[in-house]
């Protein structure tokens, strides 16, 4: 009986509730789940530019590996960077007997010492001297890596949101066997995944991120590495010339003359010594040299190419990210960049010419009609 | 793919039977019976959207198949359907519907099996004489005659299983001419012909994908690759190709020096000789 009472106004007040009522939830929801959400693009963008504010910092994290014997190896590294090119890098693991070994690296201008423990226990200090400059972004550890593989990600998406260690962190997938998660807030990778079907084959996870950290002078020297036994050195070649025409005869080509941006200077230039061959690798002569702005760096390599004259092997220009065929002053070049920054090739009298940077493709184009 | 298009057809067809039943006009059946027929004989043979290549084919773009194909199918299907009609006409209601659909169907998928037979036939027939070609020489990429088989085979049967193998010929000609750019061109389409983006083939096509541009100078990019490479190659537990793993771990410790980061080369050196990735275990 009291159905008849029910009219279509009763209806729409009680449909209009109920929109309503739902409209808050979902707003609800939303605001109190802290729902990140972002764009491949965005995501990308904050993860690269992450670690460029920062000049000294240090982290720690853990990289897991499961081998396909069934092996698991743990290696714990801690990463102190007190400026771009000067880091102390201290790496835990344990041996086929399960003992805790420590081994710490400490890099200072072109030399690298690393004091390992031997199979028979013995404390060593490996000197790798001779190292060619980097650019500073680009750093000698997982962290650094991990932030390169996300900036050239060829198809990268972002494949969810989720909470790592309690904080809100997007899951993007690089390649469809590759994940990296990068905190909401600041950008930083938290965790590096590779996988098998269901089996996770690696996993780095970058466990703290802490910026400004206090260090000393003695924590960057060499005999903060403790006490060693023995001494081995290897030399990976490179040589510092305060000009190019010191390294002519040496390097067996003459190579091309180079403009300096505007507030750009050369921090450091030299060539790899062709006589030198690394460790089992062939030797390879380059002139190499690293330009600053204090902020960004242009690492330039030239290297012969003979046959090549100032002609550029061809692109594929079909591929949706293949670099771009660039004309500077007649002379054609390739441009290829990616969230990161950018490289520039071009070919100079046989003399391939590699302009690297971490910065806009107008810069990387200038700096390339400076090359003579 | 036939079966769906039969299907369809029918469904369209079958109110026209019930409402109407005697009403059904010849020009109804015969365009019926004809599109029926010529529907899946024309999916049957390709892989394209099902309406545009039946459109092509009528217009002449594409001349697979054939024009006479495109003919002689309506004026068979002419013919079935005035049969089929003919033989309706002496049946009552009931019957005639359930015959007419079951000669229909059945008429479209004796057409259909006969083109599929005919398509398998030509690629089996094609894929032989690929093989043939390239059994002639050792090196076939350096054979022109070979060479230019494996390109036409590349066009001409697109949805071969041995169309990886071709690419990998063209690719390799293209290497050995000094076209880089061809070649990562070729090595790519390689690497996209695999459906799963974990098998060893994946791996060798980004492995030769990083060596087309360390050439061409890009290392950032031929970098990039070879980490595919060997991320495919490390997440497999078989072992198959896994010089490539190593190679590639190799050629990144290599580019790690270049590029003054000596912990990431030593690291991908160690990689190197780990036999989770060069599988040599």
């Amino acid at each position: 009986m009291r159905m008849k009472n029910i009219t279509w106004k009763h209806g729409l007040a009680v449909g209009v509730a109920a929109v309503m009522v739902a409209s808050m939830g979902s707003a609800l929801v939303v605001v109190l789940g802290k729902t990140p959400s972002a764009s491949a693009d965005e995501a990308r963008m904050r993860c690269v530019r992450a670690l460029r504010a920062e000049r000294s910092w240090r982290a720690k994290y853990v990289e897991t590996e499961n081998g396909s014997d069934g092996t698991k190896s743990v290696v714990r590294t801690e990463v102190t960077v007190r400026q771009p090119g000067d880091y102390r890098v201290v790496v835990r693991e344990r041996d086929d007997r399960g003992r805790e070994v420590v081994s710490a690296s400490i890099r200072s201008g072109d030399t690298l010492y690393t004091r390992r423990i031997e199979d028979d226990g013995t404390p060593v200090l490996h000197v790798m001297k001779g190292v060619r400059p980097s650019l500073g972004v680009e750093m000698d550890n997982a962290l650094g890596e991990t932030i390169r593989s996300v900036a050239d990600a060829t198809s990268l998406r972002v494949a969810g949101s989720e909470r790592v260690r309690g904080k809100a962190a997007y899951k993007l997938e690089l390649a469809p066997n590759r994940f990296v998660w990068t905190d909401a807030e600041s950008g930083l990778p938290v965790r590096e995944r590779e996988v098998s079907g269901a089996t996770v084959v690696r996993e780095v996870s970058f466990d703290s991120f802490e910026a400004d950290p206090v260090v000393t002078d003695a924590d960057f020297s060499v005999a903060s590495l403790g006490s060693v036994e023995s001494t081995v050195v290897e030399d990976l070649g490179f040589r510092p010339v305060d000009a190019p025409a010191q390294a002519w005869g040496l390097l067996g080509f003459k190579p091309v003359s180079l403009g300096v941006p505007a507030g750009y200077q050369v921090l450091e230039q030299g060539y790899c010594d062709p006589s030198v061959s690394p460790g089992d690798r062939e030797p390879e002569a380059a002139f190499v040299t690293l330009l600053s702005d204090g902020t960004n760096s242009l690492l330039v390599t030239q290297t012969l190419r003979p046959g090549l004259g100032d002609a550029m092997y061809p692109v594929p220009a079909d591929e949706p990210d293949a670099p771009q065929e660039v004309d500077l002053g007649g002379h054609r070049a390739v441009l290829y960049s990616d969230a990161a920054g950018g490289q520039l090739t071009l070919a100079r009298r046989d003399i391939l010419v590699s302009v690297e940077g971490n910065v806009s493709d107008e810069l990387l184009m200038a700096f390339g009609n400076t090359i003579q | 793919m036939w079966g769906q298009a039969v299907l369809a057809t029918a469904v369209i067809l079958l109110p026209h039977y019930l409402v109407y039943g005697e009403a059904v006009t010849f020009g109804l059946a015969y365009r019926a019976a004809a599109v029926t027929v010529l529907l899946p004989w024309s999916l049957a043979r390709s892989a394209a959207p099902h309406l545009g290549r039946l459109c092509l084919h009528f217009f002449g773009r594409v001349p697979d198949p054939a024009f006479v194909t495109a003919l002689i199918t309506p004026l068979a299907g002419c013919l079935v359907a005035t049969g089929i009609i003919a033989g309706l006409r002496t049946l009552r209601r009931g019957r005639r519907l359930v015959i007419g659909g079951l000669a229909i169907v059945g008429a479209a998928a004796v057409v259909a099996s006969a083109a599929l037979a005919l398509q398998l036939g030509d690629c089996v027939r094609a894929e032989e004489q690929f093989f043939a070609l390239m059994s002639l020489s050792e090196t076939p990429y350096q054979s022109p005659r070979a060479v230019a088989g494996a390109e036409r085979f590349v066009v001409e049967h697109p949805d071969s299983r041995w169309r990886s193998e071709a690419l990998r010929i063209t690719a390799l000609a293209a290497e050995a001419s000094g076209d880089d750019g061809a070649a990562e061109r070729d090595w790519r389409r390689f690497g996209d012909s695999f459906s799963d983006p974990m098998v060893p083939g994946v791996a060798y096509a980004a492995y030769s994908r990083a060596q087309c541009w360390e050439r061409i100078g890009s290392s950032r990019r031929a970098a990039r690759h070879y980490r595919d490479a060997v991320s495919v190659i490390q997440g497999r537990s078989d072992g198959i190709q896994g010089w490539i793993g190593s190679d590639g771990a190799t050629a990144l410790a290599r580019m790690e020096f270049a590029q003054g980061r000596p912990l990431r080369a030593e690291y991908w050196i160690d990689k190197a000789n780990d036999v989770s990735v060069t599988g040599r275990d």
